[in-house]
Formats: structure tokens, sequence, C-alpha cells
């Protein structure tokens, strides 16, 4: 391969290295034939944070009240809690300890944590 | 420790068998006569297998070349049948066969061959894998400037996805701090690895941020490709540079 022929094939690399990432940031849409080398970007998406409380702000518990020593070996149910019904369905554990459990949720979306709105949990009621 | 300092073809073999590992490994696994629907996806499995093949065990850059432009097809035409086979690291491994493919090859069987190295001023393969580690990273922190990964949101996130499940600690200040840092790291691999003298403490801090990765989160064959791409950083690709590699193997041969 001659010189010339390396520097052109070298000009046309960069180009297609380039274009691909380029004409994402200028436009919104990734080409399929040339990625726009967004790694990861779908990672973590529609995972939920979930946090329980009692009426006074005290924080409670998940694990210890389905008598799970660590999270890590807690089954998906209890670990992951994607949908509203499976929080307030995991805060019926602090019944009747509680009167009212307060659930907390967000969800990730691609924009950040949007707040995921649940009702409290009054133990008193079926 | 700095860079391991590298001959040209040290370097250049030494990538061509860590791609080939990966091409197997990661879509040869992916990859079979069963998933043909035409003579022509047959064609293009068969053409896979014998190219890399000939990438694994010859040193022509035929081999290289055509393994990257097989792989640019798979991605391509089965990409929507296995998920795994359009991943961003099939691409990536597809470009970096190609443009390795443009490092002389001349020469390869004699370590003092007269031809060795090429009269040609540089080596373009090796400054492509360069200037493509540069455009990942760039591109990399470009996508991270939004509001989500810079308040950490996106890394809680992951964080929940991958470790913590739906009960994430107290560590608002942390994910912070790590999404910054992860910005701030990557625009400093994209630019100060061109600056000689930043040169050897931000490679030791790329190997710490892709085993990080690799360790952390499942990106372990984006981890190692990317890793493999600071192999390009230890070898020469100037002509005075080359001169002097050359001057110093045959002295060290005879």
């Amino acid at each position: 391969m001659s010189l010339h022929h390396a520097t052109v094939a070298s000009a046309l690399a960069v180009v297609a290295m380039l274009t691909g990432p380029t004409w994402f940031v200028a436009t919104g849409d990734e080409l399929r034939g040339l990625p726009a080398w967004r790694m990861f970007e779908d990672a973590g998406l529609g995972v939920c944070d979930v946090q329980f409380a009692d009426e006074t702000g005290r924080a409670l518990d998940r694990y210890r009240a389905h008598g799970v020593p660590h999270r890590f070996v807690a089954p998906d149910a209890l670990f992951a809690l994607d949908d509203p019904e499976a929080a307030r369905g995991v805060a019926r554990s602090f019944c009747p300890e509680v009167d009212r459990v307060d659930i907390t949720m967000r969800c990730a979306t691609p924009e950040g944590w949007r707040p995921q709105p649940v009702a409290p949990l009054r133990c008193s009621r079926p | 420790m700095t860079l391991p300092p590298l001959t040209s073809r040290q370097a250049v073999l030494g990538l061509r068998f860590g791609f080939a590992l990966i091409a197997w490994s990661q879509v040869g696994g992916h990859l079979h006569l069963g998933m043909a629907r035409s003579p022509w996806h047959a064609a293009l499995i068969v053409a896979f297998y014998i190219m890399a093949t000939g990438l694994s065990l010859t040193w022509g850059r035929t081999w290289s070349v055509g393994t990257g432009i097989a792989l640019a097809l798979v991605y391509h035409v089965f990409g929507d049948h296995d998920g795994a086979l359009q991943r961003h690291q099939v691409w990536l491994l597809a470009s970096s066969l190609v443009w390795l493919g443009l490092s002389p090859v001349e020469g390869w069987r004699s370590p003092t061959a007269a031809s060795w190295p090429p009269r040609r001023e540089t080596d373009p393969g090796l400054r492509l894998l360069r200037v493509q580690l540069s455009v990942l990273y760039a591109f990399g922190v470009l996508h991270k400037l939004t509001p989500a990964f810079l308040s950490g949101d996106r890394l809680e996130a992951i964080a929940v996805e991958q470790w913590f499940g739906s009960d994430l600690p107290s560590l608002h200040v942390g994910f912070v701090a790590a999404a910054w840092a992860t910005v701030g790291i990557e625009l400093a691999l994209a630019v100060g690895l061109w600056h000689r003298s930043l040169r050897p403490f931000l490679a030791r801090l790329g190997l710490l941020l892709h085993v990080g990765f690799a360790v952390l989160l499942p990106v372990q064959t984006f981890s190692v490709l990317a890793l493999l791409h600071y192999v390009a950083w230890c070898a020469p690709t100037t002509a005075k540079r080359r001169r002097e590699e050359q001057a110093l193997t045959r002295a060290w041969a005879g």
C-alpha cells in the first residue's frame, strides 16, 4: 500500500469514525450503519428505588420484616420492585407493627429519576 | 509503571491475536450455519470463519480487513436475529480490524529484514486505533453531558439495577462525584493520551477505569477492546522512532 493510498484510506476511516456520532449529535437519531458510541445508554432504565417509612417518618427495613439476613440473598420479588403493586405488596409485611406505611417510589427514565406516586398503605384496611 | 515499549510488529501482532480471540469468543458463539436464511447468509457465515481462522494463524492484512468487513456485515445481517451481534463491541471490533489492516506487514518473517520498518512515514493502522480510542472517549463524554448523568441519577439507576436492587443506600453525593469523575477522566483520556508527558499517568488511569467497568458492570468485552487500543500507544508510528527501533532490533539480534 503506497503512502498516497494509506493517507486516503486513513482519511476515509476518520470520516467513518466521526459520521455516526456527529450525525447523532446533530439530529438526535442514530444511524443503523454507523453507531454513535452511546455505550450503556439503556442500562438501568425502568428500575425503581422504593423506600418505606412509618407514620413518624422512621425508615422500615423490608429485609428484616421478611426475615432475610441480607439484600443479596433476598428473593427477586423483594429485591427488585418495579411497580406500585409490588411495592404495596412488600409494604404489607410491615403490618400490623405499624398503622400506616408511606411508600416513596421513583423510577429511572433517560431524563433521570421520575417520582412514582403510591398511596400510603393503611394496615387497618383490608 | 509506564506503558511497556513495544516494536510496531509486536504491537500489531498482539492486537491481531487479541482481536481474533474476541472475534471467536464473542461473535463465534452466536454465529452458525443454522441461522442462514439464504445462500448469501451461509456464504457470509463461512466467510467470517475462514477470515477469522486466517487472522488467527497468518500475518497478511487480507485476513484482518476481511474479518473486519465480514463482522460489519454480520452486524447488519444477523443483528436483528441475535442482539449480541448488534452490540457496539461488534462494530468496534469490525472497524478496529479494518484499521489494523492498514498497518504494514512487510518483512514480518525476519527480525532484521531490510524492509522493516517499511519506508513509509507512519503506521496508519496504529494511528487510526489511537484516533478511534479518542473518538470513543470524546463522544462518550459528549453523551454524558446531560442533567440526568451529571446529577448522578443515571449512575444511581445503574447501581439499583446491578447492585442494590430497589433499596438504594443514601450515597447520593458519592454518585454525583462518580459521575463527574467519569466525565473528567474520559475527557482527559480523549485529549491527554496524545501528550507524551501525560501518557504514562493517563494510561494507568485508563486501565483502572476499564478494569473498574469490567468488575463493577457487565461491560467486559467492550472494556477489553478498549484496553487493547492502548497497545497502539506502546509502539512508535513515526519514521524517526521506527528507525531507532530498527537500530535497536539489529543491535539486539546480533
